[in-house]
C-alpha cells in the first residue's frame, strides 16, 4: 500500500463530512451535497483500487487505454468544479441584489422621514 | 378629469428609458392614479431627473440588477411599507396603453382574481414583430411546462396583484425569467390568475429592447437550475 492510498481516502472522508455539514446547515441543497459525496467516494475508491477502477472505467466506457480513464475523471472533476463556481456566482449575485434593494429602500425611508 | 385612485399603487420599473418614462408617468398621473412607485434600476441617463416634478416615490438601485430585481424592489416596498390592496405593474417603455389599467382593474375586481395579466396575444397581434412574437411563444411553452397549465402571455410586464398575491409571491430571479417565475409561484400557491386583452405598441426604438432568443435560453437554464437546486 502506498502513502497516497491512505491520505486521499482520509481527505475524502473529511470532504464527505464537510458536505453533510453543508447540507445540514442549509448552505447546500440535498442534490448538491449528494453530488459532492459521490465525488469524494469516487476519488477515494480510485485511490484505494487504482488499477481496478481505471480498468473498469476504460472497459465500461470503451476507452482502450486505461490512462484515458484518468483524463476522463479529470474532465469530470473540472466539470463539477465549474458547476460549483456557477452555483457560487449565483449566490453572490443574489447577495448583491439584496444589498442594492436594501440601500434603495433605506434611502427612500430616509427621504420620507425628512419630508 | 378622471376619478382619483388613491387606493391603488402603480409600480414602474425603469432602466435608461429617457423621456419614455416621463410620458408613462404623466399619462398615469393624468388618469388619476396618485401612488406611483418608480424603481430606477441603476439608470445612467436623465430619466429620473425628468420625473422629479411629478412627486412620485422613487426607489433607486445604485447599480443595474435587472427587470426582475427592480420589480421585486417595488413589490417589497408595497409589502412592507404600504397597505395598498391593488398593485399594478406597467412597463416604462410606452409599449402599454395606460387606458388599459382601468380595464385590468375592473376585470381584477369583477372576477376576484389574485393576479390579472395584461395579455398581448388575445386580440390584435398583427402589430407585434415576428421576432417578439416568436420569442414570447417559446417562453410561453417553457412556462407552461413548468406550471403544467397553458400560459398565453408569460412575459407580459403589465399585471395586477392583490394583497394576497403580493404577500405570497417574492420574486427571486433578477432578470426576465421573473415573468415566468410569477406564473410558477402562482400555480404553486394556487392563486387565481386571469387574462385580459391589452393593446401593445412596439415602437421602432423599443423593438430591440428586452427579450430575445439569448434571453430565452438564459431564462430556460435559470428556471431549470432553480427547479433542481432551489435553496431552502
Amino acid at each position: 500500500m502506498k502513502i497516497y492510498q491512505i491520505i486521499v481516502p482520509m481527505v475524502g472522508l473529511v470532504g464527505t463530512l464537510y458536505s453533510v455539514r453543508q447540507f445540514r446547515t442549509g448552505i447546500n441543497t440535498f442534490f448538491e451535497s449528494l453530488l459532492w459525496i459521490m465525488l469524494w467516494l469516487f476519488i477515494s475508491l480510485v485511490a484505494i483500487f487504482p488499477d481496478a477502477i481505471t480498468f473498469f472505467l476504460s472497459k465500461s466506457i470503451g476507452i482502450k487505454d486505461h490512462i484515458n480513464g484518468i483524463v476522463f475523471i479529470g474532465l469530470a472533476i473540472l466539470f463539477f468544479l465549474n458547476f460549483k463556481l456557477f452555483n457560487s456566482f449565483k449566490k453572490q449575485n443574489k447577495i448583491i441584489t439584496e444589498l442594492v434593494r436594501k440601500i434603495a429602500l433605506e434611502n427612500q425611508a430616509k427621504n420620507e422621514n425628512k419630508g | 378629469m378622471h376619478q382619483i385612485r388613491s387606493d391603488i399603487a402603480i409600480i414602474i420599473p425603469s432602466y435608461n428609458e429617457g423621456d419614455r418614462l416621463l410620458k408613462v408617468v404623466s399619462a398615469v398621473k393624468e388618469k388619476g392614479y396618485l401612488n406611483i412607485i418608480v424603481v430606477d434600476d441603476g439608470s445612467t441617463d436623465s430619466s429620473i431627473d425628468l420625473i422629479q416634478k411629478y412627486n412620485v416615490t422613487t426607489l433607486r438601485h445604485i447599480v443595474n440588477r435587472g427587470a426582475g430585481a427592480a420589480t421585486e424592489t417595488g413589490l417589497k416596498y408595497c409589502r412592507e411599507f404600504t397597505k395598498f390592496d391593488t398593485i399594478v405593474m406597467i412597463d416604462a417603455d410606452t409599449q402599454h396603453d395606460v387606458d388599459d389599467i382601468e380595464k385590468l382593474i375592473v376585470a381584477h375586481y369583477k372576477y376576484g382574481a389574485d393576479i390579472t395579466i395584461g395579455n398581448r396575444f388575445l386580440e390584435n397581434t398583427k402589430d407585434i414583430p415576428f421576432k417578439n412574437w416568436y420569442y414570447n411563444q417559446v417562453a410561453n411553452i417553457v412556462t407552461s411546462i413548468f406550471t403544467g397549465k397553458r400560459v398565453q402571455d408569460s412575459q407580459s410586464g403589465f399585471k395586477v396583484f392583490n394583497r394576497n398575491a403580493l404577500n405570497k409571491i417574492v420574486i427571486e430571479h433578477d432578470r426576465y425569467e421573473h415573468c415566468s417565475e410569477i406564473f410558477i409561484k402562482a400555480h404553486e400557491y394556487k392563486l387565481k390568475v386571469i387574462d385580459v386583452p391589452i393593446r401593445v405598441y412596439y415602437r421602432e426604438e423599443i423593438k430591440d429592447k428586452g427579450q430575445n432568443i439569448f434571453n430565452g435560453i438564459r431564462t430556460f437554464i435559470n428556471l431549470f437550475y432553480s427547479a433542481l437546486f432551489k435553496n431552502k
